[in-house]
């Protein structure tokens, strides 16, 4: 029997394919689905800082909606079905007590206080964990990335305060030395890191000369950065790594493991594939290490990372790049 | 060109996409679906932003 069990922010799963925050599994129909096909965990679709402020504005609308007429109405009219988080918080409580595999939460905020305010909110319903969705992108001309960096540390020193649940960090790969960023994060108790998150990019309609709304999904074969970080960070931090973004298949999955992560996270290929694909790559992982005679994913777990390798500079830093160049026509043959 | 007719062709992986953008024209039951007795015309940026969102292109309409 292979044991597929592995560690995510310090909470063992029974495999390592979590489900990535995302729209497909928000209801508890599609939760239990879930489980039924074999996530080893699911992280719930985040809660972000414009539905926080949206609800805001809608709820001061609603308690001024009836200033002109009388304001005493204000305690007997307030439309409370417009409750906003505090849905998002009741939803995300029943999905926890509708399956038995791991529930994380997800955040993504902008505002100190919201962070602050919601990741303590989030900890009382129940869930295994919080997952903070670093996902920024820099507007401001007057920001240097040291400034950035800081705050973003002081975050989750305050997070650590009033919460107690496990807390991994979900990283863009566009910080200056990542490693270094990690390693401050890693210091301050984070539990694990994700690594990275997929962010949504502009496009333009030249023929209406409009921008066009879609969603991006990765493709395959897009998790080579998140596999150099894996194998750059194996062992040189103590929290656990999940790697992320065009993660497909069973090969994937094993690639990522092999550099160093404990687990992924899984979305496109659920939109691409249908929920079955967790049993699918789940399947292709046992094959694979029913193969290779590995019963346990410990046994490979960072067995190609970049401090098990004998040639430390040659795959995951600069040196391939030379290499490749140098040896140019060995590879690739002589072009004419 | 107004959007006459919509719908989904096979290989739908039921990712509920098309509702979140569009529920007043998507359903999603086992597979998605297109709800009948809706003037698309009211839709047509949502439903051509739900066709070329669908992440195995099935949702079709013409105009």
């Amino acid at each position: 029997m292979k044991n597929l069990k592995t560690m995510y922010m310090g909470i063992e799963i029974d495999n390592p394919i979590i489900i990535g925050a995302c729209n497909m599994v928000t209801n508890i129909d599609k939760l239990k689905k879930a489980e039924e096909y074999g996530a080893g965990a699911i992280v719930y679709k985040s809660l972000f800082e414009e539905q926080i402020q949206l609800e805001r504005f809608q709820m001061d609308e609603e308690l001024t909606e009836f200033n002109d007429i009388n304001a005493e109405m204000l305690t007997t009219h307030p439309h409370t079905e417009h409750a906003g988080p505090d849905e998002y918080l009741l939803n995300i409580r029943n999905a926890k007590e509708s399956i038995s595999i791991p529930l994380i939460a997800s955040l993504n905020a902008i505002n100190n206080d919201s962070w602050i305010k919601y990741a303590k909110l989030l900890g009382e319903t129940g869930v295994d964990g919080i997952e903070l969705n670093f996902y920024q992108i820099p507007s401001d001309f007057k920001k240097d990335a040291k400034e950035i960096e800081d705050e973003q540390i002081n975050l989750v020193k305050e997070i650590r305060k009033v919460i107690s649940i496990p807390v991994s960090v979900k990283l863009s790969p566009d910080y200056t030395n990542i490693l270094d960023f990690i390693k401050k994060l890693d210091k301050e108790g984070v539990n694990a890191f994700v690594l990275f998150n997929s962010f949504f990019q502009p496009d333009i309609d030249v023929i209406n000369e409009k921008h066009i709304k879609s969603y991006n999904f990765s493709n395959e074969g897009d998790y080579k950065k998140s596999l150099r970080f894996s194998g750059l960070l194996f062992n040189n931090i103590k929290a656990d790594i999940c790697s992320s973004h065009g993660v497909f298949t069973g090969a994937d999955v094993i690639k990522m493991i092999l550099s160093g992560s404990n687990c992924v996270q899984v979305v496109s290929t659920l939109y691409k594939n249908g929920l079955s694909q967790i049993t699918t790559i789940k399947q292709e992982l046992l094959e694979w290490m029913d193969s290779k005679n590995y019963k346990s994913i410990d046994e490979f777990r960072g067995k190609l990372s970049e401090n098990k390798i004998d040639d430390h500079s040659f795959v995951y830093q600069r040196a391939q790049y030379v290499d490749l160049l140098m040896n140019s026509e060995k590879i690739f043959g002589v072009i004419h | 060109m107004t959007i006459k007719k919509v719908w989904i062709e096979e290989g739908c992986t039921a990712c509920g996409l098309c509702e979140d953008i569009c529920p007043e024209v998507f359903k999603l039951e086992d597979l998605a679906t297109v709800i009948k007795g809706v003037n698309y015309p009211d839709y047509e940026e949502q439903i051509k932003e739900a066709s070329e969102s669908c992440p195995v292109e099935v949702i079709k309409y013409s105009e």
